[in-house]
């Protein structure tokens, strides 16, 4: 915040500019959307929502609380989109929140990728359902406390504890089963 | 024994309480399978927060800092300056007002934006003169964006387009909650300070209330 004194805090108040806001705060949002959604295009689509909602709220920019609200709707933004591809793709298939987000199919940008990262992780945390991806995702990546993860996702701070625990098992699994086909794989090559 | 389940979680993401986290340290010490399940799960936090950072594209950030010019000519944008929203205005853009609402209020105007993957041509923005028109630019595209990216109808999308300064000053006499004075010499135009404590759902700050 500026200085205190209302003329003071006048001369000092000032909008920063677009540019700006899109340069400090775009990667960030971008590396969220990204972990969430898993592809860039998706990630693009999120991003590009999460901004044109900043760009509404630019007067309201306060540095400092901008980061927390930004990690808000990034979520629920993403949270939003993997329900609606869910009713769409799963509309009267099982009901099972474990399966309904499974099978998601890697997109070409998906597989294109930038070298940093890291596909098995990255697949299964896309497996994981939405509900369990965004805490683990803001807790282990974006490192958030429980406390804040409950104010983002605006569920009980028990919850986010289950759900991290859960989400945190399934991935285990996931990657557990990704590694032993990849040695099925290469036993099978060996042995030819 | 009972096990120590979904707090070994909070244990490695230090999220027990004192007591708690002592009883799980004294449970670990005597507990095999929970040290190797502790292991495991430090590992694949180290994992996830070793991860990457996926940088957008330069490209993409260019559209986010600047849409003009996309797809639709950037003279159909009204005139620098102008403030009037084009067929109404929505009465509480920030405050109170469903997302979704905005964008059937003018729909006269057309701006389909999408990525050039998606095979739409777009003419260069990068060249000179962004910077000229930026500020009513960014408003012009983001906000027609807005319709397009939150709206089922793209091909429909409007723009509202007043330069932030006019919006705030449209807004307050919209909404006569604000008195309307000069922006440029009373900052309180702009919405007081505060981001959204509450901007819980998908749509962020348009429910914000005060």
């Amino acid at each position: 915040m500026p200085e205190t004194g209302p003329a003071v805090e006048f001369e000092a108040w000032e909008p920063p500019s677009w540019e700006e806001v899109v340069r400090v705060h775009s990667p960030r949002v971008y590396r969220l959307a990204y972990r969430l959604s898993g592809n860039k295009h998706d990630a693009e689509d999120l991003t590009q929502e999460v901004f044109i909602r900043v760009f509404r709220s630019l007067a309201n920019y306060t540095p400092g609380t901008f980061e927390g609200w930004l990690h808000r709707i990034t979520t629920n933004l993403f949270l939003d989109m993997a329900r609606r591809k869910a009713r769409i793709r799963f509309e009267g298939l099982a009901d099972n929140a474990d399966e309904r987000l499974e099978g998601r199919e890697p997109s070409p940008a998906q597989r294109y990728d930038d070298r940093h990262f890291d596909a098995d992780i990255q697949s299964a945390l896309d497996a994981l359902p939405a509900e369990f991806r965004a805490p683990v995702v803001l807790c282990d990546i974006e490192g958030l406390s429980y406390e804040e993860i409950a104010a983002t996702l605006d569920v009980k701070l028990g919850t986010v504890r289950s759900r991290i625990h859960r989400g945190r098992a399934q991935l285990r699994r996931a990657l557990e089963h990704r590694r032993s086909l990849a040695a099925q794989a290469n036993a099978t090559k060996e042995a030819e | 024994m009972d096990h120590l389940g979904e707090r070994l979680s909070a244990l490695i993401d230090g999220e027990l309480g004192a007591a708690e986290h002592e009883r799980a340290l004294i449970h670990l010490a005597k507990c095999e399978p929970c040290r190797f399940e502790a292991d495991m799960m430090r590992r694949l936090k180290r994992r996830l927060t070793g991860l990457g950072e996926p940088e957008p594209d330069l490209d993409f950030m260019g559209r986010l800092m600047a849409r003009p010019g996309m797809d639709s000519p950037f003279g159909s944008s009204a005139p620098l300056g102008s403030s009037r929203p084009l067929g109404g205005f929505p009465e509480e853009p920030i405050r109170n007002v469903p997302e979704r609402r905005a964008p059937r209020t003018s729909p006269e105007r057309h701006v389909p934006v999408r990525r050039p993957e998606d095979g739409s041509v777009r003419s260069p923005y990068f060249s000179g003169g962004r910077y000229a028109v930026a500020g009513l630019a960014v408003a012009t595209a983001l906000l027609g964006s807005a319709f397009v990216a939150g709206g089922e109808n793209p091909e429909n999308a409007p723009v509202i387009e007043p330069r932030l300064s006019d919006y705030a000053v449209e807004h307050a006499v919209t909404s006569r909650q604000i008195p309307v004075v000069d922006p440029a010499t009373e900052p309180s135009v702009a919405w007081p300070a505060g981001v959204p404590r509450e901007p819980g759902s998908p749509s962020g700050p348009n429910e914000t209330t005060r």
